[in-house]
């Protein structure tokens, strides 16, 4: 039997694919990107459909439900993409600043 | 202050929003120094138009967006140093300090052989309650972590000379800027000096506030261990 849990989890999932679609037409993700973003979300709604997919996993990672192994993934890949977000935007926020100080200092030479 | 200092000294003032102030900041330092860089970070008023018609020629940049002080003072250090700069002198463009001070700020440096001297707020009545215990707070932790021994930590008027820039090099596009600074200072082994300075609190909402303060501590550790 399926659970709400499980059907709102799977309408999640088919949501964020949905993005990615829109996001790729709109040309802001390439190919690979898109396939990448598709395959996660892809194999998110999977497991949530079909834990028992996954119980030969869980258990050589000593973890008892599906579940957790989701809450356990997802934290870990926010936790990622959230340092990954740091590194990138400090890079950035140097570009702009080093550009912004080039153009500034262009006055001088006029 | 000799000739000489004189032409090699630039006062670098960054400013934001700074119409109703700026005017006077420059005249007022123009009585004690020639060479004067604004650079205007990315302001919404018109801060650089006022700048640019001082009555002496002085340099005014402008960022087109708004970076941070920090980062509004290395680049005008970056503009002084390309200019011939042997000295630099930062102010705020808020108008709470005293040009008065700048000659005394250059005898302490140049008389004592220093790379650095800081300009230290006297607390007055004026002084707001949050600035005066958050200022406290930043100077104790500075001295804990790097040994620096000032009154002052996060105030903006302070002089240096361009080798001692060099080592300064902050990475800061923040206010954080001056606290880094100081942390720099021990860090490379500095010499530095300090003199009391008079300021007039003008805005109590603009500058440093509780939220910049916990951000300056955190970034603390990682100037002085990473």
């Amino acid at each position: 039997m399926i659970l709400g849990v499980q059907i709102l989890g799977a309408a999640f999932g088919v949501l964020m694919t949905y993005f990615c679609f829109l996001h790729y037409k709109r040309r802001e993700f390439s190919r690979p990107q898109f396939l990448f973003w598709q395959i996660i979300w892809l194999a998110f709604i999977v497991v949530v459909l079909f834990p028992g997919l996954t119980q030969g996993v869980i258990h050589k990672l000593g973890i008892v439900r599906t579940m957790d192994l989701l809450t356990i993934l997802g934290i870990m890949f926010v936790s990622l993409l959230t340092f990954f977000n740091y590194v990138s935007l400090n890079k950035l926020r140097k570009k702009i600043e080093d550009k912004i100080r080039e153009e500034s200092l262009k006055e001088l030479e006029k | 202050m000799s000739s000489l200092q004189q032409n090699s000294a630039f006062v670098i003032i960054p400013a934001y929003n700074e119409e109703k102030n700026i005017a006077k900041v420059i005249a007022d330092a123009l009585k004690h120094i020639e060479n004067i860089i604004v650079v205007d970070d990315g302001s919404k008023d018109a801060t650089s138009k006022i700048a640019g018609q001082s009555p002496k020629k002085i340099t005014v940049l402008r960022h087109k967006i708004n970076l941070g002080k920090g980062a509004a003072l290395k680049t005008g250090c970056e503009a002084a140093i390309k200019l011939g700069a042997k000295i630099l002198i930062a102010m705020d463009g808020d108008n709470q300090h005293n040009p008065e001070d700048i000659p005394r700020l250059i005898d302490k440096l140049t008389k004592e052989e220093l790379d650095i001297v800081f300009g230290s707020r006297q607390d007055n009545k004026n002084t707001p309650k949050i600035r005066l215990w958050g200022n406290k707070i930043l100077t104790k932790n500075v001295k804990i972590l790097c040994g620096v021994k000032i009154s002052d930590v996060i105030s903006g008027f302070r002089i240096f000379t361009a080798a001692a820039y060099k080592k300064l090099y902050w990475e800061s596009a923040d206010y954080a800027v001056e606290s880094e600074m100081v942390i720099k200072t021990g860090k490379y082994g500095l010499r530095y000096g300090e003199v009391p300075i008079k300021t007039i609190y003008m805005d109590n909402y603009k500058g440093m506030d509780v939220i910049n303060g916990i951000k300056i501590l955190l970034k603390l550790l990682k100037f002085r261990f990473l």
